[in-house]
Parts: C-alpha cells; sequence; structure tokens
C-alpha cells in the first residue's frame, strides 16, 4: 500500500475530469463536422454534388463550413495536448503530493483550454450562421 | 512556461484546494462544451423546431454564452485561487445564479418550441 497516495484520489480524479472533458469536446467537434458533410452533400440550391469533397465549384458556404471544421478540429487538438500533459503530470505527482507546488495545474494549460472552448465556439458559431 | 504574477504571491494552496479549483473549471468548461455541442445539435437534428431565423438565433445566443461561459470559468478559477494563495474568503460568484437562470429559460423556451410545434 503506497502511503503517500492522497486516500481521495484526487489527482486520479482530475486526470479523469480531463478525459470527460476531452470527450464533450469530441462531440461538439464530431456535430460541426457532421454539419460540413451535409453541406458537401446537398449545398443550399444546387442540388446534389457529384464526387463529394472533391468536387469542383464548392460554394463559398462549403469552403466556410469546412474552414469551420477545421478550426474545431484544431481546438479539439489543442484540448487533447493539454490533457494529456496534465494527464502525464498527474500521474507522475502521485508518489510526490507533499510538494502542492509541482502538481498545481500550469496557468498556460487553463489558459489554453479557456482559449480552445471559445475558438470552438467562434467555428460552432460560423457553422450555425453559414448552415442557414 | 511563464506563470501569471498572481502565482507568485502568497501560498501554493494545499494539493487538494488546487486540485479541486482545477475540477471545478473543468466542469464548467464541460457545461460550455455542452452548450455549444446542444446549440449544433438543435440546428441540425431539429430543423423543425422553429421557423428557421428563430432556430439559428436561438442557436447562437447558446452558443455565444457557451464562449462566454468558458472565460468567466478561467476567470473564476484565477480569483479562487488567488484568494486561496492569500488566505481570503473565496469570491462570491454569481455564475452559478446566472447559469441556472439560463439553463432554466433554455429549457422552458425549447418545451414551448416543442409544445407548439405543427
Amino acid at each position: 500500500m503506497d502511503a503517500a497516495r492522497d486516500p481521495g484520489l484526487q489527482p486520479e480524479r482530475t486526470a479523469l475530469a480531463w478525459r470527460r472533458t476531452i470527450m464533450s469536446a469530441i462531440v461538439a467537434d464530431i456535430l460541426i463536422w457532421r454539419g460540413w458533410f451535409h453541406a458537401l452533400e446537398a449545398p443550399a440550391g444546387s442540388g446534389p454534388v457529384d464526387g463529394g469533397l472533391f468536387a469542383a465549384g464548392h460554394s463559398a458556404q462549403v469552403v466556410g463550413m469546412g474552414l469551420c471544421a477545421v478550426v474545431a478540429c484544431v481546438t479539439t487538438l489543442v484540448l487533447v495536448v493539454c490533457a494529456v500533459a496534465r494527464i502525464r503530470m498527474l500521474h507522475a505527482g502521485v508518489g510526490v503530493l507533499e510538494h502542492s507546488a509541482h502538481i498545481a495545474v500550469p496557468a498556460l494549460m487553463v489558459r489554453s483550454a479557456s482559449a480552445a472552448i471559445v475558438a470552438l465556439a467562434l467555428a460552432a458559431m460560423g457553422a450555425l450562421a453559414l448552415g442557414f | 512556461m511563464r506563470e501569471p504574477a498572481w502565482r507568485r504571491t502568497g501560498k501554493t494552496p494545499d494539493y487538494r484546494f488546487s486540485l479541486a479549483n482545477e475540477r471545478t473549471f473543468l466542469a464548467w468548461v464541460r457545461t460550455a462544451l455542452a452548450l455549444l455541442a446542444g446549440a449544433v445539435a438543435i440546428d441540425q437534428l431539429a430543423p423543425e423546431i422553429a421557423p428557421p431565423v428563430v432556430r439559428v438565433l436561438l442557436c447562437l445566443v447558446l452558443a455565444v454564452i457557451g464562449a462566454v461561459l468558458a472565460v468567466v470559468s478561467y476567470r473564476r478559477w484565477a480569483h479562487q485561487e488567488q484568494a486561496m494563495r492569500n488566505d481570503v474568503e473565496l469570491p462570491h460568484s454569481w455564475l452559478m445564479l446566472g447559469m441556472t437562470v439560463i439553463v432554466s429559460l433554455a429549457a422552458i423556451v425549447f418545451a414551448v418550441l416543442i409544445l407548439v410545434r405543427p
């Protein structure tokens, strides 16, 4: 039995909270991608396009929604990078909990996560406005 | 990694408190993500819920709230840790009341829209 381990499993719970956050981001990401694929299949007004993704003459709407999907993907990647780094830190810190400064979350990670959600929100707003 | 100046003031909080603060931040972030996913999902999966202009406006409002919530959750995390570092009372936040009102309003609006849908 590891005497240094927190009896409330706080680092483990925090690592799981980061995992849940990634999963939520992926759900939002997939929905934005779904909107783009639908726009590719049936561009407004002009009927279905043969060749889907690689067809010539994409409307500004389809290009814009593709841009939103790429932004959403990048924000999810930023979140995943933050989460993976944080989970590694937490697991490494399980045995050295008395050094509080080493297990505290770096401000950069919190800021990046927050900024990634704002960017994801902008992508969602763009996708909503373009899908109209 | 450069830490903000306030992170060098006072004493480093006990890891239990700083981890709890971090988990609270993540919980608010997931709330923001749920609002974003909900906004896009309603727009795509329930196109008949309201006239298109109303539907897109409602979904945009939800997405804007999600963006604001992401910023507010960072500020709340920073303020809580500053209070812990300097051993002062944790700041009172309108965030919980605000989000309760917003989520209740959203639920009522969408419930009415579902009920009056032709």
